[in-house]
């Protein structure tokens, strides 16, 4: 450790040796005051530059002197202008978009293409207006939807819930929403994602070289960032559409000092059960809603505080049979600091809670079933910008978690179910990280660092003991060891090691790697094809061991026509342990003994990744394709904790082939055409070999699980985007997107599954499911005022 | 388990299912076991069949010649009969509380075993009865079956109900009737609902209530998510479906089904004016 320090202070002093200027302060887009993540600041005289972090703060310091300095960010008009840096200067630049629209080049400088300078590969940056444009099942703008879109990143099928990153489960993204977690992305068993795209600022996905900042997943970490709310003057946007309306507002609360932004969504399905004529059906309640707020205030040129909030809920009610809601709910503090102009600080505090339940509502049966996970995470985050060459991120985080895995009773008084409550499962999770950018020359960057874990679950809780030897049963339960309130009931932490390099071959072209080890230390308990609402997640603890990964991606990053075509080429190979599996048949809801249930396995995940995009000009969009490969093996003590005989096997997002071209192209001002083609192999299944009978029904034999294939899935989806008075800057201006999702109506298999005839329940037939089995019209209205 | 399927509502309205035509591999044929032994006189069988290739069109084909022998708490006490074409019978009755296994031999020599089942207690039922609902949320008016029975306090008890209607046994994929007491041990548990179609005045209705062992009720389980939890995106992942017999003289070979022992208890009733 020592050592290190050493080597880090030997660093810094190369660069302090000439006297030096620091040039910092915040990016701004002019036209509503949004800090911009990830814009560019570059001195042309000295071939140096730096970006802004994700509150839109840069900081360089160089040498005396007076320079031309030049800002920029994609898709805007540069801003260039003179500075007398013989001393410290604080600078803050509002860039525009207007009239840059439509040129076929806005970069006048290649020190704005971030994708082959930066250090950074593997990563997904999607832009919220990228995301509007392209066609949208029910109309429905969704970054998971296009995030589906890009290289490496698949799901199990249409309408599943989450997305699988490299070949990793859907567990194994950290999902965030203003630095808190979500535990579930999704609306409506998966069709739709929490976000609401009126409400995002930027989204990122990190797919590789994940920074040490982030922790706590095996596979990749969505970072979604909320609007800050228009810092210069109130608006509005919303729409209308098929399946929900949404509206956001924003504005100044005192200009240039605080604003807000407040953001709500619902759908509406279930006004159209009210008006049915069908009295089961008008008992029906199906519906969600999402709410964002966020508050800002600027404490002078140093502090910034920043509150946010998300609710977000689904709730489904099937008259007074059954009933069923779950939603996530973060609230998120944070205070930037500026210890100097060379030091930024972040300290965030944030409260997430993920509840769900399910129930009965009347009659004997009649139950409620709460569950819930409960995050405290406090947090403090570094930016120690050095010199141009030396940038040092470090910082710590405290998280708490809270498990209630289920609490059931009874709704009514001739009931027949006694209460039941499942042990609440307790944790902390510290973690502390440092990281080092360091560029080398004109040519290469290195960006190494490290993050350490530890979690630690404690009471109070009994834990269950078993019968050494004897696989986990009901039967072999020989004792339980009651742990109080904060004892230590089991313990892990490890080091995560991260590196990413990059060598510049010239200004288009460049070599990147990267290595990086991750741990997660809980597991979603899911046994079905496509995760449901009510899994339960479980922590590590006696009976499981926390997962971990390594990856190493290799890519080579290329841009063509004055960067008009960004290219990329990746590859890389991941593998994981101890992964979660289930034995067969397993109980997984509702078990008080979990632990029985459960066996690990081990994954690995390999493949190449094709990416090119054009961000400019007329026609934009991007093509993407994936060959990869994810497989598990599972190799237990006995039998009933092996599957397929210990032999590897394609996991259930296995996808050989994964194709997307995404195209927008816009007509005249008036009109934008935008296109989607998504090909892919199906996905694994297991075929059954033989049916025997027990007690009259027929039962396939299965033995080699994801044996075969379902077919390939493809569809083209098509939209239109029509603004009426696209010169129209004041006041409310409008614009109607419409369309059609698998425009050649395909049926595409969602599974395959088997099953006795109908009429002769001894005979026996394979049914293809296919989530759409038509074309799929949209039309949505949208406004801004 | 059913109401699951309601769940899946808001999807039906856009999903759409077809038969399809498939090439299937084709396993070897396995031996499969499906037996019981209970406290009632009369109820010792064992059916012997063979598996055929998932898409066969002719059946199981039975397995005709086997010597096969029952054993009480180790202790052998006597051999079955072949009554019918690989159907087996004993007039051995179990008695509460013993622990029953067979032993199999086949014509060519292949020998087989099941493992020790426990022939545990069980309740009697206490009631069976009917009403005319009319207001039954997604069900049709008219007349439901409801039996009453006393759960039994205590270690962890297993159930599984079989009914006949108007001597009809019902023994769809749908009409897997399996519960464990997690959430009602020692309750009086009351309107447990047979039916889910109304029944008319003059149907009878019988329920016979089998005590389980709980590798029973797991097998029975792993059936159920196998055959009727199909056809949605929350399917639970195709598994093997093994039960409690091994193959002796060949530790490979996999063999199917169960020999169960229950303790048996029955109800009936015949709905009226």
């Amino acid at each position: 450790m020592k050592q290190f320090l050493a080597l880090l202070l030997a660093f810094f002093s190369l660069g302090a040796v000439a006297q030096t200027a620091t040039l910092s302060g915040y990016i701004r887009d002019a036209s509503n005051g949004e800090e911009m993540i990830g814009a560019n600041v570059y001195f042309p005289e000295l071939q140096k530059g730096t970006t802004t972090n994700a509150y839109g703060f840069y900081s360089i310091s160089v040498p005396q002197g007076e320079y031309t300095v030049r800002f920029l960010f994609i898709g805007y008009a540069t801003n260039e202008e003179n500075i007398d840096l013989r001393s410290d200067v604080r600078r803050d630049v509002e860039l525009s978009t207007d009239n840059v629209e439509l040129q076929e080049v806005v970069l006048t400088d290649e020190r704005a293409v971030e994708n082959v300078r930066s250090v950074e590969m593997s990563v997904t940056d999607l832009s919220i207006k990228e995301v509007k444009k392209i066609p949208a099942l029910l109309g429905e703008a969704d970054v998971i939807r296009t995030l589906q879109l890009m290289p490496g990143v698949t799901t199990v099928g249409e309408g599943a819930t989450g997305f699988n990153v490299r070949g990793g489960n859907i567990d194994q993204n950290l999902i965030l929403l203003d630095e808190a977690p979500v535990y579930n992305s999704s609306h409506l068993f998966g069709f739709f994602s929490v976000f609401n795209s009126d409400a995002v600022k930027d989204a990122k996905l990190y797919k590789g070289g994940i920074p040490a900042d982030y922790g706590g997943r095996l596979s990749s970490v969505l970072d979604v960032r909320q609007k800050e709310g228009n810092s210069k003057h109130f608006a509005g946007t919303g729409g209308l559409g098929i399946l929900s309306s949404r509206l956001t507002l924003e504005g100044p609360i005192q200009k240039d000092v605080s604003s807000f932004m407040l953001a709500g969504r619902r759908s509406y399905a279930d006004l159209f059960l009210a008006l049915s004529t069908n009295e089961d059906l008008r008992n029906n309640t199906a519906y969600f809603y999402d709410l964002n707020a966020k508050l800002n205030y600027r404490l002078g040129e140093k502090d910034r505080l920043f509150a946010s909030a998300y609710f977000g809920r689904d709730v489904f009610g099937f008259g007074d049979l059954f009933k069923f809601a779950w939603g996530n709910q973060a609230f998120t503090l944070r205070w930037n600091h500026l210890f100097s102009e060379k030091l930024f600080a972040n300290f965030t505090g944030l409260v997430s809670d993920y509840r769900y339940n399910l129930g009965i509502p009347e009659g004997a049966q009649a139950f409620d079933w709460d569950s819930r996970i409960l995050n405290y995470n406090a947090k403090a985050e570094f930016n120690y910008y050095i010199n141009p060459e030396n940038t040092l991120t470090f910082g710590a985080s405290f998280l708490t978690y809270k498990f209630e895995p289920g609490v059931i009773t009874p709704a009514s008084d001739e009931n027949l179910f006694s209460e039941f409550t499942i042990q609440n499962q307790y944790a902390i999770e510290p973690a502390a990280f440092i990281s080092h950018e360091f560029k080398v020359g004109q040519r290469w960057t290195l960006q190494y660092g490290f993050r350490y874990s530890a979690f630690v679950r404690q009471g109070p809780e009994g834990i269950r003991l078993y019968e050494e030897g004897q696989p986990l049963s009901e039967e072999t339960i020989i004792d339980t060891v009651n742990y109080g309130n904060g004892e230590t009931i089991a313990s892990f932490d490890g080091f995560e090691p991260r590196l990413s390099v990059n060598y510049l071959i010239n200004d288009e072209i460049s070599l990147k790697a990267s290595y990086n080890r991750t741990r997660q230390y809980i597991h979603l308990v899911s046994n079905t094809t496509a995760a449901t609402p009510v899994d339960i997640w479980t922590p590590a603890g006696p009976y499981v061991d926390p997962a971990t990964a390594d990856q190493v991606a290799l890519g080579y990053f290329q841009n063509f026509a004055s960067h008009t075509y960004e290219t990329s080429v990746e590859v890389y190979y991941k593998s994981m342990r101890d992964l979660l599996d289930y034995k067969n048949g397993a109980e997984l809801v509702l078990n008080p003994v979990l632990e029985t249930e459960l066996i690990s396995g081990e994954g690995r995940a390999y493949g190449l990744e094709f990416f090119v995009r054009k961000r400019t000009g007329r026609l934009t969009g991007w093509i993407s394709y994936t060959l990869s490969r994810s497989e598990v093996q599972v190799v237990g003590d006995s039998p009933e904790e092996t599957i397929n005989n210990g032999n590897w096997y394609p996991s259930n997002w296995d996808k050989t082939h994964d194709i997307s071209v995404v195209t927008t192209y816009a007509l005249s001002d008036k009109w934008d055409l935008s296109a989607t083609f998504a090909f892919q192999t199906g996905r694994p299944i297991t075929y059954p070999d033989g049916r025997f009978v027990q007690d009259g029904i027929v039962i396939p034999v299965y033995n080699n699980r994801n044996g075969a294939r379902i077919p390939a899935y493809h569809r083209l989806d098509l939209s239109a985007n029509y603004t009426p008075n696209p010169n129209k800057k004041k006041g409310w201006q409008s614009s109607w997107s419409f369309g059609v999702y698998n425009a050649y109506a395909r049926r595409n298999a969602y599974s395959i599954f088997f099953r006795p005839q109908e009429d002769n329940p001894t005979q026996t037939e394979a049914v293809r499911l296919s989530i759409f089995g038509s074309i799929i019209p949209f039309l949505t209205y949208n406004f801004t005022f | 388990m059913k109401k699951w399927i309601l769940l899946l509502l808001p999807i039906a309205l856009l999903s759409c299912e077809d038969v399809v035509e498939l090439e299937l591999p084709e396993g070897e044929p396995l031996l499969v076991i499906d037996g019981q032994i209970t406290n009632e006189p009369g109820e010792t069988r064992v059916l012997l069949t063979e598996s055929v290739p998932y898409f066969d069109e002719v059946g199981n084909p039975p397995v005709e010649g086997a010597i096969i022998e029952l054993f009480e708490d180790g202790a052998s006490v006597g051999t079955f009969t072949e009554l019918d074409s690989g159907l087996y019978v004993s007039a051995y009755t179990g008695i509460t509380g013993k622990s029953y296994h067979i032993e199999i031999e086949l014509s060519d020599g292949s020998t087989y075993a099941s493992e020790q089942e426990l022939l545990t207690r069980v309740p009697p039922i206490d009631s069976v009865y009917y009403r005319y609902e009319t207001d039954l949320q997604f069900l049709e008016d008219g007349y439901y079956v409801y039996f009453a029975t006393q759960e039994l306090p205590g270690k962890p008890e297993f159930y599984r109900w079989k009914y006949y209607f108007n001597g009809i046994y019902q023994n769809t994929r749908f009409d897997i009737n399996i519960a464990n007491d997690d959430f009602v041990d020692g309750n009086y548990v009351v309107d447990f609902a047979v039916n889910f179609e109304p029944f008319f005045v003059g149907d009878s209705v019988e329920i016979e209530q089998y005590s389980t062992t709980r590798d029973y009720y797991d097998y029975w389980i792993l059936i159920g998510t196998q055959v009727s939890q199909v056809g949605s995106p929350f399917d639970p992942p195709p598994a093997p479906v093994v039960g409690n017999m091994i193959c002796t003289d060949d530790a490979n070979e996999t063999v199917l089904g169960y020999f169960s022992a229950h303790g048996l208890a029955r109800g009936s009733v015949i709905v009226q004016e």
